[in-house]
C-alpha cells in the first residue's frame, strides 16, 4: 500500500518560493493564507538551510486526535483530510501541529467560500465532496490526485527539492542522492511525521 | 361499574405513560472519539485502487527523473 | 475554480486597495480591501477570483483535461528570467484556466521559481493598464487608441520637424519577443536615429563587449544544462538562487555529482549558502580577485600551456599587470587573504572543466568592461574555454534580453552586431528592399566635432543610451553631440527605475515635451513626475497575449503559443508599431516584406525577413517551420547535450542555439558550446573567431594547430571572403547564383550564404580561425586594469588606482569621470551601497509587484544593514530608516540587520518602485493599475558613473549613509 509523503531536501532547497506560488495558482489560495511557505534557518550565515513546510500528511496525525468534533480523515494512501462543514474553528490542531501547517482566515474573511474554518495543505487532494467538483475548489482547491497528477508545489519545485508521492519511491530517489553526496541526510520533518523509523 | 373501570383505567394509563418514558432508543448515538464524522470523501474508495496508485507512482517518476 | 477572465470594461469605481495601516508602519496590504475591491467588476460580468469562486472548472471529474476537446494545451515559456522555462497553459473558452509543469522541456524539466510557478495570473490580473489613456491637466483620461496614436505621430513629427529625428528617444524592450525587437529597431532606423536602446544597456552590455573583443562573440558560451558537465562552478557578482532559480537545478545537481561550487560576492546570497567555498570581496575589487587567482595559477604552474599556445594572444601582458597583484596587494584591495585566494585558485585548477558564471555584480561597473575580460582570460588561462563543462556562462536577466540585444535594440548596433557602419547600413538597408541613400535623408545630416562629436554624421555614431536619457534631457544642449536634447521619450516596455539618479530623471521627466510609455502596466514612468499634459499610456499585451520566437540565456531560440486574447484595450507590440509606422508615414517600408493582417505584421514573415539578414551570428538557418518543430518536441531533447535523440529534428539542439549558420537548407543543428573544436563547425562545432585581425605586434594573431574536427584547412585561417575563396580555389563549388551575391564580399556580407555553405563544408567556421585576444587594444584599458569607484569607501586607493579623465562626446555625451572622483565622500557617505535582486519580482517590478501570488510574498522594500552599521546609526530590525546618497537622492525604507552583508555594506534590492523619496505615489496610477506592493526604488539612491566601454550604469559600488527616520 502506496504512503503518501512529502520530502524537502534541504540541500537542493534554495527559498525560490515556486512551491508556494505554485500552490495559490492550482488551489487559488487567497492573499493572506499560506498552505505552503518556505522557511529559512541561519538566515544570511553560514549554515543557512532552506525548508519548504506545509502540512505533512502524518502517520498518525496529531491533529486528528485533538480534534473535537472529529473533522479529519485519512485516504487509503494516507493523505490527511478534513470536512470544513464540520471543523468549528477552535485551533486545537494548530497546536497540535508540529509543522505549523493549519491556517485560519479570521471570521470575517471568507476562505475558500468558508468562514473562519481551518484551511491546510490538501496534498492537491480536495476534500469530502466530488473530486474535480466546483464545490470541492471552492471549499479544498485542486484534486490533483484525482486527476492523476501530484501536489502542484513538488511537481514545480525548481531544483526538484520538494518531492510528493509515495514514501517507498521518494525513499528510494532519495538514497540515490545522498549515495552520491555521501554526506549527511537533510530529510528535514521525517523522523517527526513518519516515525523514527523511516 | 364503571367508575370502578375508570379507576382501574387512569393508574393504569399512568403507568403506562411512565413506562413510556422510561423507554430507551436503540438507535443512540455514541460519540466515538477519533472517528471521522463528517461527509464521505469518495477519493478514500479510489485512494485503495492499486491501479490508482500505480498511476501516481508513474506520475511520480516522471516528475522526478532527470532524464 | 479557476480564475476567469473579467469583463473588458472596469469599473471607474475600482479603488486601489491597498492601505497604509492605523499604525502608520507604512504600506502593508490589508487582506480586506484586497478582497473587496481585487475581484469587483463592472456591469453584472462575472464577480469572479478570489470573490467568489466558482464559475469555469477545468476537469469536472472526468479526469485528464482536453478529454472533451474543450481544454485545449498551448506550449509557452517563462516571461521573467532567461533560462526559458516551458510552461503547458491549459487555455478553456478562451481563459486560461490552467498551468501545467513542462517536464519533457529540455531547461526546466518542469521547475519553476516563484514568478514561472505563478504566471497563469497574467491571464487574469486586473492591475493592468487597460485602455490608451492621456494626462490632461495631471488626470488621467480614457482616448481611443486612434486618438492617441494620432496625437503622439503629431507630436512626434513636431519634434522632428523643429529639432530633427534624434530629438525622440526609442526605448526598447528584453520583453519583446525576437521579431518585436527586430520591428522595433527597424523603425527606429525608418525613423531615423540611433536613439533607440533597451535593458541589455543596463544588464550585461559590458558582458557584450568585453567578451565579444575577447573571441569574438559576446554571449553565454555553453548553456545552463552544461553545468551538469563541469567539474567546478565558479559564480562571481551572481545570485542564481534568486535571479535564475532553475539554472539551480544544474549547479546543484552537478554538486551532487560531485564538482564544486565556489562563490564569490560581497554578499552571502542564497547561492553562497550551497557554496563549497564562499569568498566575501569588497564591492567592486574583482581585477584584484582576479589577478589574485591567475597568480596562483601561474605561480603554481597550473596554466593550461598548450591551450594558451594555440589558442590565446596576449597573456604575457597579461602576466605583467599580474605581477603587481601580490597576495599582499590583493588582500589589501579586495579583502582576501592569500589563503582564500590559494584555495579557490586550487579548487578550479584541480577541477577541471569548469564553468565560469556572473551576472550583474560584473557588469554594471564604471570598469564593467575590464572585469567581463579578467573573467574571460581567467577561463582562457585554465584552458576552460570550447569544452563540454567549461565556458564562461554568463546568465542574462530577462527572458529575451539575448534576442533583444541580438537583434541591435542597441544604440550602438543593428540586427546581428553589425555595427553602424556605412557597409552594415547597406547590408541591411537591402536585406529590407530600401535604397539606402532614402534611408540615409532620413537622419540628421550635421556633424558636431566642436561638442566633442566625430566626423561622421549621425547615422553611424553611437546614439544615447538609455543609462544616460537623462542627460540627453537635461544636458547643456552645446555639449550634446546631435542638434537638439532629446525632447521626447518612449519607454516601450522599459522600467525607469531600473536607471540610476532618481531626483534628476524626475526633472527630466517633466522636462520632456513629450512622454510615451507603452506598456502592460503604467510603470514609475507614469507616476514618478508631476506632469500634466502629453503624457500618453499605451496598452501593450504581455507575450501570453501573442505569439513568436525568443531566445533564451543559451543561444536557443524558443517558440511560444498565443495562449489567450489581448486582455482589455491591449494591443501586442508589433501591432502597436505598425499603427505608429503609419502614422509617421512609414508603415509600408517597413513591412515591404512583410504581410500585414489588418494592423498586425505577419510573425512568421518577419522570421523569414531577419533570417535573410542575420548572417553575422547565424540567425540565419531558423524558419519559423524549423523552431515550431522544436517546440512542439521538447521531449526528444536530452537535457544534458540539448541534442535530439531521435524524432523529427534528430541530432539538431534544442532551439537551434546560434550560430545556426548559413541557409535553413544547409540544416545546421545549432550550436550548444561555442568555441569547441571537438566537433566539425557542421555539427555544432567551432573556435575563437577572427575578428581584430591577423596580426599585432608582430605576433601571428591566428591560431596555431588547433581547428574545429573535420577542417580542411589544419590551423589558423583569417575570416572567409570571396578573395579567400578564390585563393583556396574554392570559389568554383558556389553556385552562379551565389557568385552573384558573394563576389567581393566577406562571409558574413554575403546574402547568398553562399560562403558560408563552402566553408563548412570544408570543415572550417566561417568567422576564421584565430587565437583569443586577452589584450583589447581598442578598449580605454587594454590590459583590464583596477580603477577605484567613482564614489569609493576606500579613498586611500585613489592615488594608485585612479579612475579615467573626463570625456567628452561619448555616446553623444560628456561623461564624467575624474571630477567626481576628485571629491572624498566617504566621510559623511561611510557605507557602501550595491543592490541586486530577489526572486519574487524582476526588473522594475511593475508586472510582479502587480500579480498578487507574488506581491504577497514580498510587501516591503528594505536595505540588508550589518549588525555593526546598524548599531553605529542607531538602526534597528524593522525599523524606518532613511538612506542617502552623495549625490542628494534619498528613500525610506525598512532596515533588515543582518549578517548577509558585511561591515560597511548595504544591499538594497531594485524592484521596487511608487515610493519617492518618502512620497506615496500611488494615488497617480490610472484607477485600479497601481501595483499591489508599491516602495522606494533603490536606483533613487543610486548616483553617477558610467562604463568607459558601454555607458553602462555603476549600480554594484556607491554609497551612502543611513539614519532612523
Amino acid at each position: 500500500m502506496a504512503k503518501m509523503k512529502f520530502l524537502c531536501d534541504a540541500e537542493r532547497c534554495i527559498e525560490c518560493n515556486g512551491c508556494v506560488t505554485a500552490c495559490k495558482n492550482v488551489n487559488e489560495v487567497p492573499w493572506g493564507i499560506n498552505r505552503r511557505r518556505v522557511v529559512t534557518l541561519n538566515d544570511g550565515v553560514p549554515g543557512e538551510k532552506s525548508i519548504s513546510v506545509a502540512c505533512m500528511h502524518c502517520t498518525d496525525a496529531p491533529c486528528a486526535a485533538v480534534c473535537p468534533v472529529d473533522c479529519f480523515y485519512t485516504t487509503a494512501d494516507g493523505v490527511v483530510l478534513h470536512d470544513k462543514d464540520l471543523c468549528i474553528g477552535c485551533g486545537y490542531c494548530f497546536y497540535a501541529c508540529p509543522f505549523g501547517a493549519p491556517q485560519y482566515p479570521s471570521p470575517q474573511e471568507r476562505a475558500f467560500a468558508v468562514r473562519g474554518k481551518m484551511d491546510k495543505c490538501t496534498f492537491c487532494a480536495g476534500g469530502p465532496e466530488e473530486p474535480g467538483s466546483q464545490a470541492e475548489f471552492e471549499k479544498y482547491g485542486a484534486n490533483r490526485l484525482a486527476e492523476g497528477k501530484l501536489p502542484a508545489c513538488a511537481e514545480m519545485c525548481a531544483t526538484k527539492a520538494l518531492l510528493a508521492g509515495d514514501g517507498d519511491v521518494l525513499s528510494d530517489i532519495y538514497r540515490k542522492r545522498i549515495l552520491r553526496r555521501a554526506g549527511r541526510p537533510e530529510t528535514w520533518g521525517w523522523e517527526k511525521a513518519y516515525g523514527a523509523d523511516v | 361499574m364503571k367508575t370502578r373501570f375508570l379507576f382501574a383505567a387512569i393508574p393504569l394509563g399512568v403507568v403506562l405513560l411512565l413506562l413510556t418514558g422510561c423507554y430507551e432508543s436503540r438507535d443512540v448515538t455514541l460519540h466515538d472519539a477519533g472517528v471521522y464524522k463528517g461527509a464521505p470523501d469518495p477519493l478514500v474508495e479510489m485512494s485503495a485502487d492499486p491501479a490508482y496508485q500505480e498511476r501516481l507512482r508513474e506520475r511520480l517518476l516522471m516528475v522526478q527523473t532527470d532524464r | 475554480m479557476k480564475l476567469i477572465k473579467k469583463s473588458d470594461s472596469v469599473s471607474a469605481a475600482e479603488s486601489p486597495s491597498a492601505s497604509r495601516n492605523a499604525d502608520g508602519k507604512g504600506v502593508s496590504l490589508d487582506r480586506r480591501a484586497f478582497l473587496r475591491n481585487a475581484g469587483l467588476t463592472a456591469g453584472g460580468f462575472a464577480l469572479a477570483s478570489q470573490v467568489t469562486p466558482g464559475l469555469v472548472r477545468q476537469a469536472e471529474a472526468e479526469g485528464p483535461v482536453s478529454a472533451n476537446g474543450e481544454v485545449q494545451t498551448r506550449r509557452t515559456v517563462c516571461g521573467h528570467c532567461s533560462v526559458g522555462c516551458g510552461i503547458y497553459a491549459e487555455v478553456k473558452d478562451g481563459v486560461w484556466v490552467g498551468q501545467e509543469p513542462a517536464f519533457d522541456h529540455p531547461f526546466c524539466l518542469g521547475g519553476h521559481c516563484a514568478k514561472g510557478a505563478a504566471v497563469r495570473e497574467h491571464g487574469h490580473g486586473e492591475r493592468r493598464l487597460k485602455y490608451p489613456m492621456k494626462m490632461v491637466d495631471g488626470q488621467w483620461k480614457r482616448i481611443s487608441w486612434d486618438q492617441a496614436i494620432d496625437e503622439i505621430g503629431d507630436k512626434m513629427l513636431e519634434i522632428r520637424e523643429k529639432s530633427g529625428p534624434d530629438s525622440v528617444q526609442w526605448l526598447g524592450s528584453a520583453k519583446f519577443n525576437n521579431e518585436q525587437a527586430y520591428l522595433f529597431r527597424k523603425m527606429a532606423a525608418l525613423w531615423g536615429s540611433n536613439n533607440v536602446d533597451h535593458q541589455a544597456r543596463i544588464c550585461h552590455s559590458t558582458t557584450v563587449a568585453g567578451v565579444a573583443n575577447t573571441w569574438g562573440y559576446g554571449a553565454m558560451t555553453n548553456s545552463y544544462n552544461d553545468i551538469l558537465k563541469s567539474k567546478s562552478i565558479l559564480i562571481i557578482g551572481g545570485n542564481p538562487a534568486e535571479a535564475h532559480p532553475v539554472s539551480m537545478q544544474f549547479v546543484l545537481r552537478a554538486k551532487e555529482n560531485g564538482a564544486k561550487l565556489l562563490v564569490i560576492d560581497p554578499r552571502f546570497s542564497r547561492t553562497a549558502a550551497h557554496a563549497d567555498q564562499f569568498m566575501r570581496i569588497r564591492p567592486g575589487s574583482d581585477i584584484a580577485v582576479m589577478y589574485g587567482m591567475l597568480w596562483h595559477i601561474f605561480e603554481n604552474g597550473w596554466e593550461d600551456k598548450e591551450f594558451l599556445q594555440q589558442r590565446v594572444w596576449g597573456m604575457d601582458q597579461i602576466r605583467e599587470e599580474m605581477a603587481r597583484w601580490t597576495p599582499e596587494e590583493v588582500e589589501r584591495v579586495s579583502g582576501v587573504d592569500r589563503e582564500s585566494m590559494y584555495e579557490a585558485a586550487r579548487l578550479m585548477a584541480e577541477n577541471r572543466p569548469g564553468t565560469f558564471v556572473w551576472c550583474m555584480g560584473g557588469t554594471q561597473h564604471t570598469i564593467g568592461n575590464n572585469f567581463t575580460r579578467l573573467y574571460s582570460i581567467v577561463q582562457l588561462a585554465l584552458g576552460n574555454m570550447g569544452r563540454e563543462g567549461g565556458g564562461t556562462n554568463i546568465f542574462r536577466g530577462h527572458d529575451n534580453v539575448q534576442g533583444a540585444t541580438d537583434f541591435g535594440v542597441l544604440s550602438d548596433n543593428l540586427p546581428g552586431y553589425y555595427g553602424l557602419s556605412e557597409a552594415a547600413w547597406r547590408h541591411w538597408a537591402a536585406v529590407w528592399d530600401l535604397d539606402f541613400d532614402q534611408l540615409a535623408a532620413r537622419f540628421a545630416q550635421e556633424t558636431y566635432p566642436e561638442r566633442g562629436g566625430p566626423a561622421t554624421k549621425p547615422m553611424f555614431t553611437a546614439g544615447i543610451p538609455v543609462s544616460r536619457w537623462i542627460d540627453g534631457v537635461l544636458e547643456d544642449r552645446d555639449q550634446i553631440v546631435q542638434p537638439d536634447n532629446l525632447r521626447a521619450m518612449v519607454f516601450w516596455g522599459h522600467a525607469p527605475n531600473s536607471q540610476v539618479r532618481g531626483p534628476e530623471m524626475k526633472k527630466a521627466f517633466e522636462k520632456l515635451d513629450m512622454l510615451v510609455v507603452v506598456d502592460p502596466f503604467p510603470t514609475v514612468s507614469a507616476v514618478m513626475h508631476d506632469r500634466r499634459e502629453n503624457t500618453y499610456l499605451l496598452p501593450a499585451t504581455t507575450q501570453f497575449e501573442t505569439y513568436g520566437s525568443l531566445t533564451a540565456s543559451n543561444r536557443s531560440v524558443q517558440w511560444r503559443d498565443k495562449v489567450i486574447d489581448p486582455l482589455f484595450d491591449s494591443r501586442p507590440d508589433h501591432v502597436i508599431m505598425y499603427k505608429l509606422a503609419t502614422k509617421l508615414g512609414f508603415a509600408d517600408d517597413l513591412t515591404k516584406n512583410i504581410q500585414v493582417n489588418g494592423d498586425e505584421p505577419l510573425i512568421e514573415d518577419i522570421v523569414r525577413e531577419y533570417t535573410r539578414g542575420m548572417w553575422s551570428i547565424g540567425y540565419s538557418g531558423m524558419t519559423p517551420e524549423r523552431l515550431k518543430t522544436h517546440q512542439q518536441n521538447w521531449h526528444t531533447f536530452n537535457t544534458t547535450t540539448l541534442r535530439a535523440e531521435g524524432g523529427p529534428v534528430h541530432n539538431e539542439f534544442y532551439g537551434l542555439p546560434w550560430p545556426c549558420w548559413g541557409t535553413p537548407e544547409m540544416k545546421h543543428p545549432g550550436t550548444a558550446n561555442l568555441y569547441d573544436t571537438s566537433l566539425p563547425v557542421a555539427d555544432g562545432g567551432l573556435n575563437f573567431r577572427e575578428n581584430f585581425g591577423t596580426e599585432r605586434d608582430g605576433d601571428d594573431l591566428l591560431a596555431e594547430g588547433s581547428y574545429p574536427v573535420g577542417s580542411d584547412i589544419e590551423g589558423g585561417h583569417p575570416r572567409f571572403t570571396a578573395d579567400l575563396l578564390k585563393q583556396l580555389g574554392w570559389w568554383d563549388e558556389l553556385t552562379d547564383e551565389e557568385k552573384e551575391l558573394a563576389d567581393g564580399q566577406a562571409w558574413n556580407y554575403d546574402r547568398s550564404g553562399g560562403i558560408i555553405r563552402v566553408a563548412i563544408k570544408h570543415g572550417c567556421a566561417p568567422f576564421g580561425n584565430a587565437k583569443a585576444r586577452c589584450v583589447a587594444w581598442n578598449f580605454p584599458d587594454p590590459v583590464p586594469i583596477h580603477r577605484e569607484p567613482l564614489y569609493t569607501s576606500r579613498y586611500d586607493l585613489v592615488a594608485n588606482y585612479p579612475t579615467y579623465e573626463d570625456r567628452r562626446g561619448f555616446f553623444r555625451l560628456p561623461t564624467r569621470y575624474e571630477s567626481v572622483q576628485a571629491t572624498d565622500f566617504s566621510d559623511d557617505y561611510p557605507l557602501i551601497h550595491t543592490s541586486g535582486r530577489l526572486v519574487e519580482y524582476e526588473g522594475g517590478g511593475d508586472e510582479t509587484r502587480s500579480n498578487p501570488w507574488l506581491a504577497e510574498l514580498q510587501q516591503e522594500m528594505f536595505a540588508e544593514i550589518n549588525p555593526v552599521d546598524a548599531n553605529n546609526a542607531g538602526v534597528r530590525d524593522g525599523q524606518d530608516i532613511w538612506l542617502e546618497s552623495p549625490e542628494g537622492g534619498r528613500i525610506r525604507i525598512k532596515a533588515m540587520v543582518t549578517q548577509r552583508v558585511a561591515p560597511g555594506v548595504v544591499f538594497t534590492p531594485y524592484h521596487f518602485g511608487g515610493h519617492f523619496e518618502g512620497r506615496d505615489l500611488r494615488e497617480n496610477y490610472p484607477e485600479g493599475a497601481d501595483p499591489f506592493v508599491l516602495g522606494e526604488a533603490a536606483n533613487t539612491a543610486f548616483t553617477y558613473g558610467y562604463d568607459s566601454v558601454t555607458a553602462m550604469q555603476e549600480t554594484k559600488c556607491s554609497l551612502c549613509a543611513i539614519r532612523p527616520a
